[in-house]
């Protein structure tokens, strides 16, 4: 691929090569992933940059996700900027060192193609990456090709922030982004590598000066971490939206807010939640159901963890009712975004009209009428 | 590092990393996971050094000068190896265990 050092190059790709090409301009060191649908296309399209001698970077071939991720959490800890890529059974099978990783404190960036668990269901739902949400792991939901290699360059900068320090999951539907092709705008390698400086380890696995990383604790050292991982988490609130600054003021477009608000929020009958392309669906929903004049808004949180709590309040307050769509169950209790948001309101006294649905579970399609359907159904109702 | 936010100066604390480096009793003093311990009796001893080579956590020491060993009772943990493995003189063994 030729590629025009200072103008952005516009190409029709698809969220799996959006993601591949992030990763290819982040300049990652060391990779090491498995293949599993529908994540193999990023898999593939890695190393086919890295054998055509397209990217300087480290492949290791590993025989399952849960040695990707330990090839990766050693390569971290040598000091390399490091990269992998997972989805559904994949994520499960790694599960034990994911939490390594979230607890340990390791830098690494890894685009979860969301796709529904067992039984074998190849489509999209969230069930996947949300049973990783308590797992000290940043995550982002992104609702489009774009907006997934735009996230994923920032992540490499908010996981490798020294006071951020912690991985990141980078979540994208499977097939509804991975397999559709759309256009996305490929900033150029100079500016990237402006944004992006190369990675400064915190600390090193050196043979002079050696150390163990993450051996035997007692309770004290592990309330040490977890508190210092708290705050971590506090930090990270802070600085995402400053390197999301950042990065649409050298590459452009991305804009740094963690909740995305689509539509008028003055005059809103209705607010709807939703994370993920369904966020999306819904601002063609609000556009649908102005025809039919009932005015509604869509807040779309792009961060799922740290929990955009503060931008979340100050909008609900301004909306009479809610309408938050999960894509995945807390089983036993409801969908996990609506118990989060319903945790706030508490917390903060906002009294608010609360609706709760279920949707596109195993890959269900949810589209724009639908979304528009449940609004009308809730105004119906009262 | 600082930020300031609605006027207010927030203070980022530095992340805590799990990075342990070599030292004496990593683990705590675990000489009170014990409950038999090996009993040293100087005359049996052959000063064959089995017992020093053999203890998995180190907690025998033998003085510079080829002298006998001395277990470190706050962190031996009363394994047994060093009993299993020691010669002894005319079968009579160096190390016993005894209750604590």
């Amino acid at each position: 691929m030729v590629q025009s050092l200072e103008k952005p190059q516009i190409k029709l790709m698809t969220g799996a090569e959006a993601v591949a090409t992030a990763a290819k301009l982040s300049r990652p060191q060391v990779i090491a992933a498995y293949p599993i649908t529908p994540q193999t296309k990023i898999v593939e399209t890695l190393s086919g940059m890295v054998t055509r001698g397209e990217i300087d970077t480290e492949y290791i071939n590993v025989e399952s996700e849960h040695s990707a991720m330990g090839a990766v959490i050693g390569a971290s800890l040598a000091g390399t900027r490091t990269f992998t890529a997972t989805s559904s059974h994949g994520l499960l099978y790694m599960g034990e060192l994911v939490w390594w990783a979230g607890m340990t404190r390791i830098p690494v960036v890894m685009p979860v193609v969301n796709r529904s668990l067992n039984p074998w269901n190849i489509w999209p739902d969230h069930q996947d990456a949300m049973a990783f949400r308590d797992a000290g792991w940043i995550q982002f939901y992104a609702k489009n090709n774009q907006e997934v290699l735009d996230l994923t360059i920032c992540a490499f900068k908010i996981a490798e922030h020294h006071k951020i320090w912690m991985p990141v999951m980078v979540c994208l539907d499977g097939f509804i982004l991975s397999h559709t092709s759309a256009q996305v705008e490929i900033p150029p390698q100079t500016k990237v590598d402006d944004f992006l400086p190369p990675f400064k380890p915190l600390a090193m696995l050196d043979p002079d000066d050696p150390f163990a990383h993450g051996s035997l604790t007692d309770s004290k050292g592990i309330w040490e971490q977890r508190m210092s991982l708290i705050d971590g988490f506090n930090n990270a609130c802070i600085l995402i939206p400053q390197i999301l600054t950042e990065y649409t003021e050298k590459i452009g477009r991305l804009g740094n807010y963690m909740i995305e608000v689509t539509g008028d929020i003055k005059g809103a009958e209705c607010a709807i939640i939703a994370l993920g392309t369904m966020g999306e669906e819904a601002e063609q929903a609000i556009e649908l159901l102005s025809e039919k004049n009932i005015k509604a808004v869509v807040f779309r949180p792009r961060v799922f963890r740290p929990f955009p709590k503060k931008e979340l309040i100050s909008l609900i307050r301004q909306v009479p009712r809610l309408l938050v769509i999960d894509r995945a169950v807390s089983f036993g209790n409801a969908g996990q975004l609506a118990i989060e948001i319903q945790a706030e309101l508490y917390a903060h006294e906002v009294s608010v009209e609360f609706h709760q649905i279920i949707k596109g579970l195993g890959g269900m399609d949810v589209n724009y009428a639908d979304i528009a359907a449940e609004v009308e159904k809730i105004l119906k109702e009262e | 590092m600082k930020v300031i936010i609605l006027n207010e100066e927030i203070e980022l604390k530095d992340p805590v990393l799990p990075l342990g480096r070599p030292t004496l009793g990593s683990a705590g003093e675990t000489g009170d996971w014990r409950t038999y311990r090996p009993k040293f009796i100087e005359e049996n001893c052959i000063k064959c050094y089995k017992c020093w080579l053999s203890c998995p956590e180190g907690t025998i020491r033998v003085d510079a000068h080829g002298e006998y060993p001395y277990i470190d009772y706050v962190y031996c943990k009363g394994c047994g190896v060093c009993v299993h493995v020691c010669p002894g003189r005319k079968k009579q063994k160096a190390l016993e265990m005894t209750p604590e």
